[in-house]
């Protein structure tokens, strides 16, 4: 066994393009399938009969069949219905919609975890349901939620690499392009995924620093009043 | 000019092939991954010294990288620096059992931990050795937690599980895409492979549930993945 790095080395730059695809391609995900996520969270309470049916229905199927089976059935379904995305587009479509199932059910977990009392009271004050979610659930809900919130996120990252499959130029493509330019696919498929693991460290620190703040700051308006 | 053929009965035949090697794959490596899982979790329990940090980086490497990336580093890589030949099943398999096995680790580490320290020392009391304790007094009770997160992540694995298709396994996902490309009807052959899937993985999630309910207190968050 002799490895043999001098050739990827050569090719960081290429990768390192690739990475900021996959950065990206995160980046937007995380936010959409955050509010996507939280709009299926909320729908899965609703008192309409039809609007929770819908939403277990989408959670139902999305959480039981395979990611790159969902991505194929948007990247060859949406032309013959005549939306001609390109594939970035597709994928980050896909890519969302498949952790806001994640999301939502963490966050429906985190609304679970917030006392049945604490919402009676909330309606006997007299708010309405937006501002019973927007000022009482929410925030108790995130802050039980936002550590499980981490995971789901940093399975979004990692999950972007199968975007490859769908021509995305992102940091696996690009690996596979200088795997056969180099010769050397042990070596560089060991740099992706050092890499990959970089970017999943980076959102569990971002993750981490968000939720210190956000209690630090709890802990700050308590000690105000 | 070329008519695309439509789909016939014997390509049900390839769906059900497909789908055998789908099932086949997945519960050969959950349970190469629950062993690996265990060893993993013995090896940090017992803190043998250098295997030890080996067993963590093992973990996290796994389990915070691609699995993807793991497939073609098993499937490309390894033939280039060890010499030696797989085929894709096998490839997949090892890849597919390594990243089960990375977090089957966690599962059962976290389930051994949430036993209370006095049960050990209780059990040395009486004279039990260290295996006959793990054995006897606390693995039994570390079940109680592992059952629902392992029967979540089992879930998540049977879907990501479709990814060996990718170097070459003709498993279910990889009949929908010859079909896909044969008949140019997207819809209709991936909503197919959709409902294969959704069969087997929806039992598997109501039992998740099921146990959850049953044997988890709310606070603990499973180790879930898609």
């Amino acid at each position: 066994m002799n490895l043999f790095f001098v050739p990827v080395l050569q090719s960081l730059p290429s990768l390192i393009a690739g990475l900021g695809v996959t950065v990206y391609v995160s980046v937007v995900s995380i936010v959409l399938s955050l509010i996507f996520g939280l709009a299926l969270a909320i729908a899965r309470r609703s008192d309409i009969r039809v609007v929770r049916w819908l939403a277990v229905a989408f959670l139902d199927v999305f959480r039981n069949t395979p990611f790159i089976v969902q991505l194929f059935f948007f990247y060859f379904g949406l032309p013959v219905i005549g939306v001609y995305w390109d594939a970035l587009d597709t994928g980050i479509l896909a890519l969302s919609l498949a952790s806001a199932t994640s999301a939502a059910e963490v966050i429906r977990a985190g609304i679970e975890s917030v006392g049945r009392g604490v919402i009676e009271a909330a309606r006997a004050y007299g708010l309405n349901t937006f501002q019973q979610y927007r000022y009482i659930i929410l925030p108790i809900a995130f802050r039980f939620a936002i550590r499980p919130l981490g995971s789901v996120l940093v399975n979004l990252v990692l999950t972007t690499s199968v975007l490859s499959t769908i021509t995305v130029n992102e940091l696996m493509s690009k690996a596979e392009n200088v795997a056969s330019e180099t010769f050397r696919p042990f070596e560089v498929y060991l740099v992706v995924l050092g890499l990959f693991w970089l970017a999943t460290f980076a959102v569990s620190m971002i993750v981490h620093l968000v939720s210190a703040l956000w209690l630090r700051r709890a802990i700050d308006a308590r000690a105000r009043a | 000019m070329y008519k695309y053929t439509a789909l016939t009965w014997n390509d049900a035949t390839l769906l059900l092939n497909g789908l055998v090697i789908t099932v086949s794959v997945f519960a050969l490596s959950f349970v190469f991954g629950t062993l690996i899982g265990f060893a993993l979790a013995m090896i940090r329990e017992r803190r043998v010294p250098v295997i030890s940090q080996l067993a963590v980086v093992y973990v996290e490497l796994f389990r915070n990288s691609p699995l993807l990336v793991q497939l073609f580093l098993i499937f490309f890589g390894l033939p280039s620096v060890l010499g030696v030949n797989l085929t894709p099943m096998t490839a997949g398999l090892i890849a597919l059992s390594i990243n089960t096995g990375a977090f089957m680790a966690v599962i059962i580490q976290a389930a051994i931990e949430e036993v209370p320290r006095g049960q050990w020392e209780a059990s040395r009391a009486f004279g039990l050795g260290y295996w006959q304790t793990m054995g006897y007094v606390v693995l039994p009770q570390a079940v109680r937690a592992m059952i629902p997160p392992t029967v979540s992540l089992a879930v998540g694995q049977l879907q990501v599980s479709s990814l060996i298709s990718i170097i070459g396994v003709t498993d279910f996902t990889k009949v929908g895409n010859i079909l896909n490309l044969r008949t140019q009807a997207p819809y209709l052959i991936w909503s197919i492979v959709g409902i294969g899937y959704f069969v087997i993985s929806k039992p598997l999630s109501m039992l998740a549930d099921w146990t959850e309910a049953k044997l988890l207190r709310p606070d603990s968050q499973a180790t879930g993945r898609n």
